[in-house]
């Protein structure tokens, strides 16, 4: 499934819209962490990134750990200037109002998974 | 949900046992800003975080949350495991990464298909 | 009412959380549950955690009865740069360290804001920084005293019960002999300790605190507040110039009046007058007057300019540097205790600070033999502005406010109502005849103008829910019929010799079972019931 498939699925609501060509990329891997630490560490290359972080720093971390994409949940939305270099460095941001735990769920049941140990 | 349920779906080991007249798990919330893990935790809440300090119990303590989730295998302070037993709350380490951990409690709680919360 | 103090120890992150957790055993037992204690313990943990990872040390300060949660935390440490900033939420100066623990969220302030009723931050750069939050246990306990400020010394009643009528609220009773104060229904004016000619009411002492020059640490670090009145009450030989200079060698730093934050008040109320279009504005001048606002007109509440009074607003100004003050009446006493938790703010009454310069004075006088008399000159005249209704004495006060309820004072802009004659120079606490007292200070020259300014009040003046009969609309009908019925059977002369001002207020006693055994003696007399 495709991030486009899979943001359509879950109903995420996208807040870069002019990165529709991002949603091509097919996901198969998921990272929740709210430790911008553990992110740089841990999260699979070319998944999905879910946090309620909305702090500049995101996007940055993001980059370096090759996401595919980030998902703000519990109804947290960034600040534009996030959102201006998400769409600078080509990440597609998406927000939910569920919370991390819903949306992990939800992503899991469409046969997403962690890590792989 | 009876929490010994959810400790099988995540091949979690018991470090601390927690209260013995333990209620249900109700509502699982995960994340790893104090802030907001103090907010949500309560009666019926199972906190799932990546981070492992003393701190935790305290949270949990104070806003009576019966049980915390560590991820990734992580080895807690046994400064954390005094304070939760003082406190009678559980503590469970579970093998698997926060979105795989969130992806099993959820469809153990809620199960597949189209009604999902 | 409970009161306890927990330490914070900076930067240790194990032990953090103590305070919070002691704090939450300390609730249990008084029954604190359910959703009130998830906004306590979100409070006190937050404002915890923030003198962890932000400050050197700290205390968290509360006190709690079973209607009223207060807590402080005050911290010694760099204090907060931006206060506005401060309370962004995701805005955080913590450290990495605290951030790899998962705090540093920035949510520390809005969080303590959301979870209370009331809450204020303030901090000095370089000292530290205080958080005050209070949190309402039941709901309508708004503006409600648990204790009056006064001190009752019951061996001096000689049973004259001019006390009764004095009162501007009823709240006075003889009960056994022994003069009582409903809580519920006093409003910290002066008329019982104005009209007892024997001395049975004053104000009450605080515990034994050290002033300056017994505590070599303190000295010349505290500042003192007094109503002006102060320098005029040791009679013609001993001038107001001679009293500050003493006040001086007692080892305080600065010596500020209290009206100069009234004075600031009017000027601020008479600027914000201009921009309403509904008169006539009430000046909060006089807290006894606001108290009696809150509690027998409450449909004026919306007319009270929103600033504080000018003792709150100069226990403002003074955040947390260690501050003197004087309390000049009942009110005043009551405000000021419920601004400190933390015991850095002295109170104290006329007579103590008096006691305290009064071997110092005559010494003083015995040398200085060459004092000039000051020539007298006429005070500034009150404002000449006839839209401003100036006015004092509670009688007048009350009336006053009567017509403005009917609609009648439309004429006037601003109503500067006091309790006092001019203010405080007529407290009964000082013995000067408050016009020669006002006098004495004019002709003095001592007074310099200073920077002040009248804080916005920061929370709303309410109504008063003592007056209610009942929290259940029901129920206080009820009542409310039985005391018409028993006042009805009552002789109706409000002779008082049954303890209670009128025979109305005997019923409302009987009905609301204030006291045991309450019957009318006039009655009980004939034999009948």
């Amino acid at each position: 499934m495709n991030l486009e498939q899979v943001a359509a699925r879950l109903g995420l609501q996208t807040t870069t819209a002019d990165l529709a060509e991002q949603g091509h990329a097919e996901i198969t891997r998921a990272h929740a962490s709210d430790l911008l630490s553990d992110v740089l560490a841990n999260a699979p290359a070319g998944g999905v990134l879910l946090t309620i972080q909305v702090h500049l720093n995101v996007i940055a971390v993001a980059v370096h750990a090759m996401q595919a994409a980030v998902i703000f949940t519990s109804g947290m939305v960034p600040e534009e200037a996030v959102r201006d270099k998400a769409v600078e460095e080509k990440i597609p941001l998406f927000t939910t109002k569920d919370s991390t735990f819903d949306t992990a769920g939800k992503l899991y049941a469409l046969g997403i998974r962690g890590r792989y140990e | 949900m009876k929490l010994e349920e959810l400790v099988k779906v995540i091949d979690a080991r018991m470090l601390q046992p927690g209260r013995k007249e333990m209620g249900e798990i109700a509502h699982v919330f995960a994340g790893d800003k104090m802030s907001t893990l103090l907010e949500k935790a309560g009666p019926e809440t199972l906190l799932v975080t990546s981070l492992a300090n003393t701190q935790l119990a305290c949270v949990a303590e104070l806003m009576d949350c019966p049980a915390l989730c560590l991820v990734d295998g992580v080895d807690p302070d046994p400064s954390l495991l005094e304070a939760a037993a003082r406190g009678s709350t559980a503590v469970l380490v579970c093998p698997f990464d926060m979105f795989e951990t969130c992806g099993r409690l959820h469809r153990r709680l809620y199960g597949e298909g189209p009604h999902r919360p | 009412m409970i009161t306890s103090s927990f330490p914070i120890a900076g930067g240790n992150f194990t032990a953090a959380g103590s305070a919070s957790r002691m704090l939450k055993e300390q609730l249990k037992r008084i029954g604190v549950e359910g959703q009130i204690m998830r906004r306590i313990m979100i409070a006190a943990y937050e404002a915890e955690m923030n003198v962890v990872i932000h400050a050197c040390k700290g205390n968290l300060w509360v006190r709690f009865d079973n209607k009223r949660f207060n807590m402080e935390v005050i911290d010694e440490g760099p204090g907060i740069a931006d206060i506005a900033l401060a309370l962004k939420p995701g805005y955080s100066t913590a450290s990495a360290e605290a951030r790899q623990l998962g705090f540093g969220a920035g949510m520390g302030l809005p969080n303590i804001k959301k979870a209370s009723d009331v809450f204020e931050v303030d901090s000095r750069a370089e000292k530290g920084t205080r958080v005050r939050s209070t949190i309402y246990l039941k709901t309508q306990t708004v503006g409600e005293p648990t204790d009056h400020c006064l001190s009752i010394t019951s061996e001096l009643c000689n049973g004259c019960f001019d006390c009764l009528k004095a009162c501007p609220t009823r709240a006075v009773r003889v009960w056994n002999q022994k003069p009582r104060i409903l809580a519920a229904l006093c409003i910290g004016c002066t008329a019982c300790i104005a009209a007892c000619r024997r001395g049975v009411f004053g104000i009450r002492e605080p515990d034994q605190k050290k002033m300056p020059q017994q505590s070599v640490a303190e000295a010349g670090q505290d500042t003192l507040v007094i109503p002006r009145a102060f320098l005029t009450q040791f009679g013609l030989k001993i001038p107001p110039r001679l009293v500050m200079a003493v006040l001086r060698i007692l080892g305080f730093k600065d010596i500020r009046f209290s009206e100069e934050w009234e004075e600031e008040l009017r000027r601020t109320v008479r600027r914000y007058a201009a921009e309403q279009d509904s008169y006539p504005v009430i000046s909060p001048i006089c807290p006894a007057v606001v108290n009696l606002i809150e509690s027998q007109f409450p449909s004026l509440i919306g007319q009270i300019a929103p600033f504080m009074t000018p003792i709150e607003s100069a226990v403002e100004a003074y955040g947390l540097q260690p501050v003197t003050f004087v309390a000049a009446c009942p009110s005043q006493y009551a405000l000021l205790t419920r601004a400190d938790l933390s015991g850095r703010l002295q109170i104290t009454s006329p007579a103590g600070l008096s006691a305290q310069i009064l071997p110092l004075i005559t010494a003083q006088t015995e040398t200085d033999r060459s004092e000039q008399k000051p020539i007298p000159r006429p005070p500034r005249t009150g404002n000449h502005d006839p839209t401003v209704l100036e006015a004092w004495g509670m009688e007048n006060v009350i009336d006053i406010l009567e017509k403005t309820e009917k609609g009648l004072s439309g004429d006037f802009r601003i109503l500067e109502l006091s309790c006092c004659v001019y203010g405080c120079y007529g407290t009964p606490l000082f013995k000067e005849n408050p016009f020669m007292a006002k006098n004495r200070w004019a002709a003095s020259l001592l007074g310099r103008r200073r920077q002040v300014s009248a804080a916005p009040t920061n929370s709303l003046y309410l109504a008063r829910t003592g007056m209610r009969l009942d929290q259940d609309m029901g129920k206080a009908i009820e009542k409310l019929a039985r005391i018409d019925e028993l006042t009805a059977g009552l002789p109706g002369r409000d002779c008082g010799a049954c303890g209670a001002p009128t025979c109305s207020s005997l019923a409302e006693d009987i009905v609301m079972d204030r006291n045991p055994g309450l019957e009318c003696v006039i009655l009980r007399g004939r034999g009948e019931s």
